[in-house]
């Protein structure tokens, strides 16, 4: 199955729907139990990405996307539809993940604090990851974590220390180390900045368009900020309560909202009138 | 032409002592340090600003600038934090607020300074109903449902434009959506008429067609109860849509003032200017985001001369040492950066 | 924003409590070696009040009880280390796996016997270990492992519920970590601080209830030198020799002062501000 690097347009050139995507969401459906009796989260979702192409999911609190993301990855079984990788299935955690899921998508979760286990240095971490999904030996996934690390911007000086002492963009680099450790076809962001600084948040973003470039993987991005939406992503998602109400190239999105929702969203960027 | 840059302590002239204070609230080199398990650490160094009457201040800054904490002394909170103000004034109409008494506070704190924090829940008592809680406020603390106090309190949720107000009366916090809660958080801000308004980060949990109601809100509040309004937040657009000026603050350090509009479109200081290149609605899709490299310095680890040099595009020998540089004056604006004058005669 | 290195300044009442408690079981460690009475046989004068040669004078057997008060000392503290690491051990595997199975039949299960033996009464269920055991070292023991470690137990599977619902649990898991790796490096290394932070303070009132064990006889007997029961035979001769209750008494409080601010101390060293 070919995969090239999707040529660098610029993001905002129109893009139609791609013919020959990476992964593919058909119908998904999930519910769970909770207190207040039960919650559809997500209500029948399609969706599709290529190869090197950024999707961007957009919505409120409630509107279901973290659950969405969450499902795409497995954390969370659907009730009905599917996700197929490469045209493989991509199964919902169940005991140990095989290699070839683990290799098909992975997640950048939102709190930089709580995805990295603070019992374990930066290369520690990113060396286990080398180990079980390169399977190689430990003293060469030392040397390979060393270099994922590197190519995320974090020095052998940061690689050693506590997680605790990392500051929030640096803890966000070294989950990404982690998850390219299993060189993934598709890459789940959920608000992966969103409790950043702006100017923290700025090189991660570019960090992670790199990382796209580089290796042409596929990315589903998860926000509620428009604002970085419009500038990441070829084609826009907009998601409220378990539905996409609309979809399409971001320019299009963002010049001629069609749906209601859509242009509320819009409308409530601060300074969209100035 | 900039005036001759001059100590910011000189931001006001000597007031006339009969007159009225021109300025509602008037902060002059105030240091606040906060105490840690060993020792103490300065979390905001010799800041100076005013707020006029009716005025609406933006406080902009990210981690480890210190503009939580700068609102916290504004209310007199900082006791709880372990802060302290260690030195300069604060002036509430013409009467020093540093070194004030609790109790002085409370005659002062929600009645004439009133505040609004960032998590809708912190300020309210999740178990009462929401009309019981805003009577305590009415009341000043004191419950006393009188029929003048609950008409007052349907008032303020009308004031806030929150519909159904006698069934809300009822509800708890949890039966509400958050930006109704962040609506009654400042309903009862609001219930002693204070003239200054003071919100930290409101928006920053919500949701941004809620965030839109919520800044509408505050902007209509101000120009009918003629109130100031004293904004922080990391979010530059949000305090664009409110703010009439705005005050960037990096490690501890006030670095600029000015209108909003001309700060936006022109910022004096690097660090201001790196901030506005850094937002995403700036870029070009396609290219690379501008960013600021490195990051802001904690508390207790700031470095000599100007706190931003470090991480100054435009940094020269002379910002390496000495002292953060002082606000400097320059046609009704204000810079601490030592190469302004040069860079924009 | 960078956090400077944290520097962990020793807190002073757990260098207290150990420079008292090292003292203590140097002293248990070395007089009985050293010295020439015998804690178990005595050889002098009995009744003897305390003197230059008797620092803690003599019991109504002859034995010098400075000797004898620092034997059991030891005896006490390897009975209560043993019987709290068996049951952090123990207790804090089985909590672990009982906060990360979540709502199973296994949990539930388990849940059931935790909570049951957390509910009944200490000194009913001690009492009725020792019956089947025996009154030993060995009995006291075992009474209080059984005794103890569903409180460790709770405390494991609380917190491994917690550390289970963790993203990096969950990052771990999408990389294809084995649930065994999952389990050993990133569930129970997360767990167990807390535990030893409970277990340490469970370690004063293990010691005292040794002591209290052995005094009401369902413990360890006499002749064996144990201050409980010490305490227990020098009721008799409270007042014409105090020196015989008194002393291991005192020592007793000594060895739990030290012990709890050591577990005090160590808790103010390991919370974070």
């Amino acid at each position: 199955m070919t995969s090239e690097p999707m040529p660098r347009t610029a993001v905002n050139d129109a893009v139609p729907t791609p013919a020959d995507p990476v992964i593919e969401v058909a119908d998904l459906h999930v519910r769970f139990a909770t207190d207040r009796g039960e919650v559809h989260a997500v209500r029948g979702v399609d969706l599709v990405v290529a190869p090197g192409e950024t999707v961007g999911i957009v919505g409120e609190s409630g509107s279901g996307k973290s659950t969405l993301a969450r499902c795409i990855v497995g954390l969370v079984p659907a009730q009905q539809g599917s996700v197929t990788v490469d045209g493989h299935p991509v199964r919902p955690l169940r005991g140990r993940r095989s290699r070839q899921d683990a290799a098909a998508v992975q997640m950048i979760f939102q709190d930089s604090y709580t995805s990295l286990n603070p019992r374990q240095r930066p290369l520690q971490a990113v060396a286990e990851a080398v180990q079980v999904c390169q399977q190689l030996p430990r003293k060469q996934a030392l040397v390979r974590a060393g270099e994922l690390l590197g190519s995320v911007g974090i020095s052998p000086a940061q690689s050693r220390m506590k997680t605790r002492s990392l500051s929030g963009g640096q803890r966000q680099r070294v989950s990404i180390a982690r998850a390219l450790a299993a060189e993934p076809r598709v890459l789940v962001a959920d608000e992966p900045t969103s409790s950043l600084d702006q100017s923290i948040a700025a090189s991660l973003l570019n960090l992670l368009r790199r990382i796209q470039r580089e290796r042409g993987i596929a990315m589903v991005f998860i926000t509620h900020d428009l604002g970085v939406v419009r500038y990441l992503a070829h084609r826009v998602y907009v998601m409220q309560q378990g539905r996409f109400v609309e979809d399409g190239p971001t320019r299009e999105i963002f010049d001629n909202p069609q749906h209601d929702y859509t242009r509320t969203l819009i409308a409530s960027i601060p300074g969209a009138d100035t | 032409m900039p005036d001759q840059p001059r100590d910011a302590t000189l931001l006001r002239d000597q007031p006339d002592p009969g007159a009225e204070p021109a300025e509602l609230l008037a902060v002059e080199g105030v240091s606040i340090a906060l105490r840690r398990r060993y020792d103490e650490v300065l979390v905001v160094d010799t800041a100076n600003f005013t707020v006029p009457r009716n005025g609406a201040l933006g406080v902009v800054g990210e981690s480890g600038s210190g503009k939580s904490m700068l609102s916290r002394a504004l209310i007199g909170t900082l006791p709880r934090y372990g802060g302290r103000v260690t030195r300069g004034s604060i002036r509430w109409q013409g009467r020093e607020l540093v070194g004030l008494p609790e109790k002085a506070w409370r005659g002062i704190r929600g009645t004439e300074i009133g505040y609004v924090p960032q998590s809708s829940m912190a300020g309210l008592n999740p178990i009462l109903p929401i009309g019981d809680q805003l009577i305590e406020a009415v009341s000043r603390g004191r419950y006393r449902a009188t029929p003048e106090h609950r008409a007052r309190v349907l008032e303020l949720l009308d004031l806030v434009r929150i519909p159904r107000a006698k069934q809300v009366v009822s509800e708890t916090p949890h039966q509400l959506s958050g930006g109704m809660r962040q609506r009654v958080v400042i309903a009862a801000a609001l219930a002693q008429r204070p003239q200054l308004l003071i919100l930290d980060e409101p928006t920053t949990a919500l949701d941004v067609t809620v965030q839109a109601g919520i800044l509408k809100l505050i902007v209509e509040l101000r120009e009918e109860l003629g109130m100031a309004v004293m904004l922080t937040s990391h979010d530059l657009a949000v305090i664009e849509t409110v703010c009439d000026e705005v005050m960037t603050m990096y490690a501890g350090s006030v670095i600029e003032i000015g209108a909003t509009r001309a700060v936006r479109s022109a910022p004096l200081h690097p660090y201001t200017e790196a901030l506005m290149n850094s937002r995403v609605d700036r870029a070009e899709p396609g290219e690379d985001l501008v960013t600021i490299p490195g990051e802001p310095p904690a508390a207790g680890a700031w470095p000599a001369g100007c706190r931003f040099w470090p991480r100054c595009p435009i940094a020269i020998d002379a910002c390496k040492e000495g002292e953060q540089p002082a606000l400097r004056s320059f046609d009704g604006r204000f810079s601490a950066c030592i190469r302004t004058e040069e860079r924009y005669p | 924003m960078t956090s400077e290195p944290r520097l962990r300044r020793a807190d002073p009442m757990f260098v207290t409590g150990l420079t008292l408690l090292g003292l203590v079981v140097a002293a248990s460690l070395v007089v009985p070696l050293v010295s020439p009475f015998d804690p178990v046989r005595g050889t002098a004068e009995p009744l003897q009040p305390p003197s230059g040669t008797h620092l803690f004078g003599t019991d109504n057997l002859g034995r010098d009880m400075f000797v004898r008060s620092l034997a059991a000392i030891r005896l006490d503290m390897t009975l209560a280390v043993t019987a709290v690491g068996v049951s952090l051990l123990v207790g804090t595997l089985i909590g672990a796996v009982m906060g990360v199975a979540g709502r199973s039949k296994l949990s539930g299960a388990l849940s059931l016997v935790v909570d049951s033996i957390n509910a009944f009464p200490f000194i009913v269920l001690a009492l009725g270990v020792v019956a089947v055991v025996g009154p030993s070292p060995a009995g006291v023991v075992s009474a209080i492992i059984v005794t103890g470690w569903a409180r460790y137990a709770r405390v494991a599977r609380a917190r491994a519920a917690v550390v289970a619902g963790a993203e990096y649990v969950s990052a771990a898991r999408l990389l294809g970590y084995s649930r065994w790796r999952v389990m050993t490096r990133h569930i129970f290394p997360n767990v167990y601080s807390e535990s030893f932070a409970f277990a340490l303070s469970e370690l004063v009132i293990v010691v005292l209830a040794i002591a209290a064990l052995s005094f009401l006889g369902a413990g360890v007997r006499p002749p064996t030198a144990e201050l409980g029961a010490m305490i227990s035979e020098g009721r008799l001769f409270l007042s014409q020799a105090w020196w015989i209750p008194i002393f291991p008494g005192a020592v007793l409080a000594l060895a739990a002062l030290s012990i709890q601010l050591i577990a005090d101390g160590y808790e103010r060293m390991t919370r974070y501000a």
